[in-house]
């Protein structure tokens, strides 16, 4: 069994982030949404400071969020994924649940 | 009878990120407002807040218009006192060659200058 995580917040100035990492499991996938979009600057170095294994999540982001906070697709790690509105659906269904932090 | 006209050094300092919430327009607008009526204006990016300045912001997916171009607006409203904090910054993986308008950058030894400076500071 998965589970969806979605992010609305960057990880400066909330916990979720953390929070979310520290409850998330190998199978499970990370969906970065709204201004959690800042996340994708500082995730790997707040994993390793969490000493939390990233790279078995599956991260993804939703691109209209990325495109309107200025970064472009082409930026993004080769570990993180963009995903239009259809994929954010197409992850709903695909996951037994979602766990929304926010 | 005549009067003099008033005018004060207003003071805004910036500190949301532009489409998290309407925080940031709401002040873009307070600004315009305040330059409009012929007052001196300063205008701080500060934490989340210098997200506004991020260079190639397309808005329109998410039903929001562009601030980063909006804020292109400020030199026709004769607003040049535009500083944005460098920790701020670099916490935030920004660079000061990046931003989508011309800013000042400064340390938070200059900003509690500007703030001793005004005669009002609002905060958003």
């Amino acid at each position: 069994m998965s589970t969806l995580h979605t992010v609305n917040k960057p990880s400066w100035n909330s916990d979720l982030l953390a929070s979310c990492l520290r409850v998330a499991s190998a199978a499970d996938t990370l969906l970065l949404i709204e201004d959690g979009i800042y996340n994708v600057r500082t995730l790997a170095a707040l994993a390793a400071a969490l000493e939390i294994p990233v790279n078995q999540l599956q991260i993804c982001v939703l691109r209209d969020d990325l495109l309107a906070r200025g970064m472009a697709q082409s930026e993004l790690p080769a570990d993180i994924t963009a995903v239009d509105q259809a994929g954010f659906v197409a992850l709903v269904c695909r996951h037994q649940q979602s766990v929304h932090w926010f | 009878m005549d009067t003099a006209p008033v005018q004060k050094q207003f003071t805004f300092l910036a500190r949301r990120s532009p489409y998290g919430s309407g925080h940031a327009r709401a002040m873009l607008d307070m600004v315009l407002a305040t330059a409009v009526f012929d007052q001196k204006v300063t205008l701080i990016f500060l934490d989340d807040g210098v997200l506004q300045l991020q260079r190639n912001q397309a808005a329109a997916g998410i039903g929001a218009k562009d601030l980063g171009a909006a804020l292109g607006v400020l030199p026709l409203y004769d607003i040049q006192q535009i500083f944005v904090d460098g920790q701020s910054l670099q916490l935030r993986g920004m660079s000061p060659q990046e931003l989508a308008i011309p800013a000042t950058v400064c340390d938070s030894a200059r900003i509690s200058q500007l703030l001793h400076e005004s005669d009002v500071v609002f905060t958003l």
